[in-house]
């Protein structure tokens, strides 16, 4: 399929302040395409704490992270918003009619006049552990997502991690694989009570091998895996035969590509003009965590503020020729846009 | 700087007396709501940082508003690890919480003396605390 998206802002980056930019560019007639390197929407709030409450959101003494995300996906829905989740925003490049194409990882392109980056912290990538060799091993053994379990049956897995997510595939690969080693750096396990416990009885009859106070310090192979290097804490160095590696230490963001699209960065941060939170390059703002100007703040509640102001501008980009008048909702009211 | 450390002593007359005996022998002066918190980055460098017990602040925060290499990516909520210390003195200290636990579980280089610095709370008990920054 070759179809491009066609929009008028492309939004990098669903969490609160790129969802909120919806709303605000709705009320402006500008259609919306949101992408996101995770597969739902929400950023950060979704992610990492969705039952956390925050305090600060004007109107709300108090509310829950994910239900403030879906309170702003009901609040833009009749704006129509289009989605591109569990793809993360490769590449940005000018076409000759002046608009901005972004292609993806999984090459899905994307055109509009403007882009808003409102990436926050970056996207989320797996925490890869500080072992020295680790990325020649990549995809040749080393996984830090299960994305095919049928790709591990009858193979030697050692997986790596004492959350949720080890506990999981731990006990989900035990039927498939042929032998499951789980490697954690303590004794105890902070997963669900009913994991652990799966976890201990599949261990005492054998069917995985549990490696407690230790972590995989080294891996082997020639171009593809064959055996991890484990340190334990009181029995030294030893080695374990395996053909997948698979750290789960949960997700950690990092600016990755946004970084090399020549815009000006400090400090992981992209710099932008304060009267409408514009970047060095025409047509691209940035907005909510990832920009930085004197006195940033980075507040939900400033992200949605710096989204008013670069709707504003933005407009005169999608609308050269029209005139841009000021409205307030309680007097005009919600006009909605089709999808 | 967003908050009003005093960075050098001489900017920063002592406004009280001294009732209290110093506990540092290179502590010149002892403020009434400021401790002294001992820091070494992950050059081997040592910094005295003084810090104000009455604003609310953590170690994590410390470190940034002295602009030590720390990030404190997720702003404090125990779920990044980026303010990552080992705690090389015996002063006794809170006990982490579950949520600080679950985060040294999955952060890397973790020592039996591993905190979060954002989880430390700039109190009294801290005063003449020396922290080394992990490794990124």
């Amino acid at each position: 399929m070759d179809k491009k998206i066609e929009t008028d802002i492309i939004i990098i980056g669903a969490g609160p302040v790129g969802l909120f930019a919806v709303f605000e560019a709705g009320l402006l007639k500008m259609r919306c395409h949101l992408i996101d390197a995770l597969p739902q929407t929400g950023g950060q709030l979704s992610e990492i704490y969705p039952k956390k409450p925050i305090y600060d959101i004007p109107g709300y003494p108090s509310i829950l992270a994910g239900e403030l995300v879906q309170n702003i996906m009901q609040q833009i829905a009749p704006f129509s918003p289009g989605f591109t989740l569990g793809e993360r925003a490769e590449s940005i490049e000018k076409k000759e009619d002046g608009r901005w194409c972004v292609t993806t990882t999984r090459g899905t392109e994307h055109l509009a006049p403007v882009i808003f980056i409102a990436g926050g912290l970056g996207s989320f990538e797996p925490r890869k552990p500080p072992i020295d060799n680790i990325e020649n091993f990549e995809d040749h053994g080393v996984e830090y997502f299960v994305r095919n379990p049928e790709d591990y049956k009858n193979s030697r897995v050692v997986i790596a991690g004492g959350g949720d997510s080890a506990l999981d595939w731990t006990i989900y690969l035990a039927d498939l694989a042929d032998q499951i080693t789980l490697i954690h750096r303590r004794t105890e396990f902070r997963g669900a009570p009913d994991s652990v416990e799966k976890v201990m009885e599949l261990a005492g009859s054998g069917r995985i091998k549990l490696i407690t106070n230790a972590q995989v310090i080294g891996l082997q192979g020639n171009g593809k895996l064959n055996g991890v290097v484990i340190q334990h804490d009181t029995d030294g160095e030893f080695e374990v035969a395996a053909d997948h590696f698979v750290p789960l230490f949960g997700l950690t963001p990092k600016l990755g590509p946004i970084a090399d699209w020549g815009l000006a960065i400090d400090k992981s941060a992209i710099e932008v003009n304060t009267t409408d939170y514009s970047t060095n390059k025409p047509g691209i703002y940035a907005i909510g965590d990832i920009n930085t100007y004197p006195g940033k703040l980075k507040l939900i509640l400033c992200g949605f503020h710096e989204a008013t102001l670069a709707c504003q501008s933005a407009f005169k980009v999608v609308f050269p020729d029209k005139k841009l008048s000021f409205k307030y909702t309680t007097v005009t009211g919600i006009e909605g846009m089709p999808g | 700087m967003a908050f009003p450390i005093c960075k050098a002593k001489s900017e920063a007359p002592p406004k009280h007396q001294n009732t209290k005996t110093p506990k540092h022998q290179n502590t010149c002066y002892y403020m009434e709501n400021t401790i002294q918190i001992n820091i070494i980055d992950r050059e081997g460098g040592r910094h005295k940082l003084d810090a104000p017990t009455d604003m609310g602040m953590n170690i994590m925060e410390l470190c940034k508003a002295y602009e030590l290499p720390v990030e404190g990516t997720c702003g404090g909520m125990a779920l990044c690890a980026s303010c990552h210390v080992y705690v090389l003195s015996e002063q006794k200290l809170p006990e982490p919480t579950d949520d600080e636990l679950a985060m040294l579980d999955a952060a890397f280089f973790v020592q039996a003396n591993s905190r979060l610095g954002c989880q430390l709370k700039l109190k009294n008990e801290l005063d003449g605390l020396t922290l080394e920054l992990a490794p990124v």
